[in-house]
């Protein structure tokens, strides 16, 4: 492929950088005077061959002149070619002939090699290879639980396997049949035949639910009659392996005429879409055809219509009134109710439906009911859906638009559907615009948006409900992007149209949506008084609406400081997830999540603890799918448990979160390399550095792959590195990760807190090593940069103040830390956090500074109020509470109060610190004050420290 | 296999739907900005394109999948998989040495930006990344051979 001239990138870094400057100047000069040029400017022959190696190169066409997803099409797997594998051998069978191809798969009748015994089966062949060992095992596993099925009515699972080329194969009962639509109309059976053999279906099915197999692929040719009249049902399970499970994704395999609408939606897949898709099946087995889109209508006034669509079979055995007469009452309340839109409204099971239609065929009164309401059906969006024919430009915009839909707002799983509602719609409109576009004017998600609006503005065909529907959703694409003051117009917009039209649910949803676009803007106020408002109103009637009103309300609330209000409706949240959703049902066990979430936010760490660890526990006892609401729920319950000072729970909890993620998430990946880091700190202060080291380090490697150099994440990862080494007192190390961090923060411009953290820390590693000029120095051009980011009233700020005041004390310049640590308190205060424990260790450091200049009245003052601050907040740190009460004494000791100083010195001995815990320093002069000579006789004594 | 309008119809529908899987597999990351998400679909095409390449390549080498004579399709596909490979550890090399002209190809090419957008994206003056682009593309060019 290479020529052996002397390419580019083996010359040296100058000449490399000389050459494309050189290239640079040559691409200007014409053609014909290029030769000459180069000889004038390059001496080496080598260079001058690298030169016009790149010239030539520039001027010819190439790969990257094709468009990426082109050679991506192009490289698709091709569809597996029939005839060049037959009499090819697959585990102990060679393939005769081809029974069919499927868009996942292609099957092929098989004999078995070599036996006594003539043994027939179809053999499946996927098309793609399950390469890695996490894929393997998995198909492995399942296999295994298909094996076990063992019912008449249903194929069996012979064998399965990997060949050598990755490619995994399953074998199965061979059933010669035709489809059960067809055997049904060939043979002209009655309606209560039909139902008779539907009912064979359903009790197979109803068996492979008790053994835990969802078939999730139920429609005719899946269903096979023999020509005794026995029907068998094929591939069961089928589909679960063939889904893209290691990816964690939503989307499965289905066949959309007969996937239920959770399946469309990506939400859980259960026995209930089962139920539907036998719903459907039964719906094609009576009338022909399949239910049109959400059954807006009993399924027996389809009847008239239906001679004018299809000849259906059972059309042409009955006059229309008669079959509207036999469909017309049970068998329309039976379908309805199994073809319904929300899983728990179907019947419970295909066992419970085997007993309805046994109950009809009986005589008997059937369980269901018409249903007391009909689902709005979204036909815009129906009329909307057909041939995807797009560029690859639009692509990525599409992706945009519902990849961001759907992670960044977070949404629950059931509104993924929404999402696909705005795929479709998207779709549409590029359809539209395609043609008219310039081919290099890549769209971006914002200008969609507004194209579908002006398309939506343009439409005069819609009714206000459906235009309200497509503003919402518009407006959600605009909030996954961050365009907050774009989805609030829309919203506004949605809200209007849906009231005007008379349908105040969705006005109050639209509501709930701009509140939200409020929050996330930051305006917290706003958006907990629009949320207020609808409150009373969405709590009548619990709905997801309010679920997400609760959110918002919550969110604003952690926002603006007020955790025990947003706690408070997380629980209230919780609780009526438990009502929308079903008590221990994974959106309700997601909804308390939250609860564990907000308070580890809230540092309310032993409560997170309690809340989250038996709810994780319920949530993998339900089997339920290890998704990103388990992740951050685990993240959540490591933190917490660090913060409780469990070190060792917690260096557990982040290690399954390690290996959780890097099951969920191919490697290289940013939430593996985080959850490197994490682990890394935690490690470290287990004083395993060797270790923390090399987490750190992994974790730095893969974000510079994903990421590349220069990135937030790779500056704070630098940072980590840097707080590493200061521990095992690696200074100059410390100080090289330190700038490594703040030359990532220059080279791309951040402007975020971990860059002027990585430069105050950098200020406290030269502090430390006594190089006092320094390190003011950064402390105080990190002080200005965190002003320039959060303003003067920010925690930040004043844990900047407090570190340079650190070092006046070491400049035993104590006026100046007087000031600094004054400033410090002062910027709490105003930021409402003048009672909290960072301000209480910046008053002990103020305490400390007054003592040193020798305000000792004024130190006492301050000690005073530290203690009573400390033991409110933090009644349990003992060591640093001796220490405090150490300096007390002290100062006492200065103030001529020898009794009281001798007496608080008593006090701190009496608190009972661990020894190990205490410094030299401290012990020494608790020693004296008190007057113990017999105290800590591992503290030489030396003359007590002066001022 | 003739490949018509409809098998690129076909191929590009499931192109989206393997794009959306990996991206919505990922609910996690949180995009402050565009400019963060198509660096991240960027990556996410590119690492599809490789995934692709390298499966073609597999499908070529595994045993029971070869057929006896190779179609000019088939070759074309293989031809593109290996320079897909290539072309991704030439980009590797560049970003070692131009980080800066990498990023550039990786939005313009991979994520599909025109120059405009990646300037703007990048915040940098449209004839830097003009120069970036056009050296960057003689230079993987060059490499590909």
């Amino acid at each position: 492929m290479q020529t052996h001239d002397p390419d580019f990138s083996s010359q040296p870094d100058a000449t490399r950088d000389r050459l494309r400057d050189l290239f640079e100047h040559a691409i200007d000069v014409p053609a014909a005077e290029r030769d000459a040029w180069i000889e004038a400017h390059l001496a080496v022959a080598a260079e001058r061959a690298a030169l016009r190696r790149l010239l030539a190169a520039d001027d010819a066409r190439g790969f990257l002149d094709t468009p990426a997803a082109e050679h991506a099409a192009r490289l698709a797997a091709e569809e597996v070619s029939s005839e060049g594998l037959i009499g090819q051998r697959i585990g102990a069978f060679r393939l005769v002939r081809a029974l069919g191809q499927g868009g996942m798969a292609a099957v092929f009748l098989g004999e078995r090699v070599g036996a006594d015994f003539e043994q027939q089966a179809a053999i499946k062949l996927l098309r793609r290879g399950l390469y890695s060992e996490l894929e393997q095992r998995l198909f492995q596993r399942e296999r295994q639980v298909l094996a076990a099925l063992d019912h008449p009515n249903i194929a069996r699972l012979i064998d399965g396997g990997v060949t050598a080329a990755g490619i995994p194969y399953l074998v199965m009962e061979y059933v010669d049949g035709v489809p059960i639509t067809r055997h049904a109309s060939e043979r002209q059976l009655g309606i209560r035949q039909r139902v008779r053999l539907f009912l064979s279906v359903c009790r197979a099915v109803e068996a492979a639910h008790r053994s835990l197999v969802v078939h999730r692929d139920i429609k005719p040719s899946n269903i096979l009659v023999t020509a005794e009249g026995e029907a068998k049902l094929l591939d069961f399970g089928i589909a679960k392996l063939l889904e893209d499970e290691i990816e964690g994704a939503t989307v499965g395999v289905y066949t959309p005429d007969y996937a239920a609408p959770e399946q469309i939606s990506g939400g859980a897949i259960t026995t209930a879409t089962d139920v539907y898709g036998l719903g459907v099946l039964l719906h094609e087995l009576l009338l022909g055809l399949r239910p049109q889109g959400t059954p807006t209508r009993r399924p027996s006034s389809l009847v008239n219509e239906l001679d004018a669509q299809t000849p259906s079979s059972t059309v042409r055995m009955f006059a229309p009134v008669q079959l509207r007469k036999l469909l017309r009452g049970d068998l329309d309340n039976i379908l309805l109710k199994a073809l319904d839109p929300e899983p728990n409204r179907r019947y419970a099971s295909a066992g419970a439906f085997a007993e309805d239609i046994e109950r009809y065929l009986g005589g008997r009164p059937v369980a269901a009911h018409p249903p007391s309401r009909l689902y709005r059906t979204q036909k815009f969006i129906q009329r909307h859906r057909g041939g995807v024919a797009i560029t690859a430009a639009f692509l990525l915009a599409i992706l945009a638009s519902l990849g961001l839909a759907l992670w960044q707002a977070n949404v629950a799983r059931h509104e993924a559907a929404r999402a696909n509602t705005v795929r479709d719609f998207l779709v549409s409109v590029f359809d539209a615009a395609r043609a008219h576009l310039p081919r290099d004017q890549r769209p971006t998600p914002e200008a969609l948006v507004a194209q579908a609006q002006q398309r939506l503005a343009s439409n005069t065909h819609l009714d206000a409900a459906t235009r309200a529907d497509v503003l919402r959703t518009l407006g959600e694409v605009d909030l996954s992007l961050s365009n907050f003051a774009h989805a609030e117009a829309l919203f506004v917009q949605a809200q209007t149209l849906a009231s005007d039209s008379g349908d105040s649910a969705a006005a109050r949803t639209a509501r709930v949506l701009h509140a939200e676009a409020l929050q996330r803007a930051g305006r917290n106020a706003e958006a907990m008084r629009e949320s207020n408002v609808q409150l009373d109103a969405l709590r009548a009637a619990p709905s997801p609406t309010l679920l997400r009103a609760l959110g918002v309300l919550a969110a604003a609330e952690m926002a603006t400081g007020t955790p025990d209000a947003a706690i408070a409706h997380r629980r209230e949240a919780a609780v009526a997830a438990d009502r929308v959703y079903g008590a221990g049902s994974t959106e309700a066990l997601a909804a308390a999540f939250e609860i564990g979430n907000t308070l580890a936010e809230a540092q309310r760490y032993p409560e997170a603890v309690a809340e989250l660890t038996p709810l994780l526990a319920r949530w993998r006892a339900s089997h339920a799918a290890e998704d990103d609401r388990y992740v951050a729920a685990l993240a959540s319950l490591a933190t917490a448990t660090d913060g409780v000072g469990d070190l060792p729970a917690a260096e557990a909890r982040f290690r399954e979160l390690l290996a959780l993620k890097r099951r969920i998430y191919t490697a290289p990946h940013d939430a593996i390399a985080k959850t490197l880091r994490d682990l890394g700190q935690i490690v470290a202060r287990t004083e395993n550095y060797a270790e923390a080291e090399a987490l750190l380090n992994d974790g730095l490697a893969m974000q510079r792959q994903v990421f590349g150099e220069n990135h937030r994440e790779v500056a704070a990862t630098y940072d980590a590195l840097g707080e590493i080494m200061v521990s095992q007192r690696r200074f100059a190390d410390a100080d090289a990760d330190y700038r490594a961090a703040i030359a990532v923060c220059e080279r791309a411009q951040i402007k975020e807190e971990v860059c002027p953290r990585a430069r105050n820390n950098l200020g406290m590693s030269l502090y430390r090593q006594d190089r006092l000029d320094e390190a003011k120095q950064e402390m105080t051009q990190a002080l200005a940069e965190r002003r320039a980011l959060f303003g003067n009233d920010h925690p930040t700020v004043a844990y900047s103040l407090s570190t340079l005041a650190n070092v006046a004390v070491k400049q035993k310049d104590s006026a100046e830390a007087v000031r600094l640590s004054a400033e410090a308190l002062g910027v709490l205060d105003r930021g409402g956090r003048g009672a909290s424990r960072e301000a209480a260790l910046i008053r002990n450091g103020s305490a400390q500074a007054l003592w040193l200049a020798g305000r000792n009245d004024d130190a006492l003052r301050e000690i005073e109020r530290t203690l009573a601050d400390w033991q409110r907040l933090a009644p349990d740190a003992k060591a640093r509470r001796v220490s405090m009460l150490a300096l007390k004494a002290e100062i006492l000791r200065d103030l001529k109060r020898p009794d009281d100083a001798r007496r608080t010195a008593g006090e701190a001995i009496a608190i009972g610190a661990a020894a190990a815990e205490l410094s030299a320093t401290t012990k020494q002069l608790l020693r004296e004050l008190s007057g113990r000579s017999d105290l800590y006789p591992d503290v030489a004594t030396t003359t007590p420290p002066s001022k | 296999m003739a490949r018509g309008p409809a098998q690129t119809t076909l191929d590009t529908t499931a192109l989206v739907h393997e794009l959306y899987l990996r991206v919505s597999a990922n609910r996690e990351l949180k995009f402050a900005h565009p400019a963060q998400f198509f660096a991240y679909a960027a990556r996410a095409m590119r690492h599809l394109l490789g995934d692709r390449a390298r499966d073609r390549l597999r499908q070529h080498a595994g045993g029971g999948w070869v057929r006896t004579t190779l179609s000019d399709d088939r070759q074309i596909a293989i031809t593109s998989a290996e320079q897909a490979l290539a072309l991704d550890a030439a980009l590797e090399r560049l970003a070692q040495t131009d980080a800066r002209a990498a990023q550039v190809v990786e939005l313009r090419y991979f994520a599909g930006l025109s120059l405009e957008q990646v300037a703007e994206t990048l915040g940098l003056a449209r004839r830097t990344i003009d120069r970036d682009w056009r050296f960057a593309r003689a230079f993987l060019h060059d490499q590909l051979g």
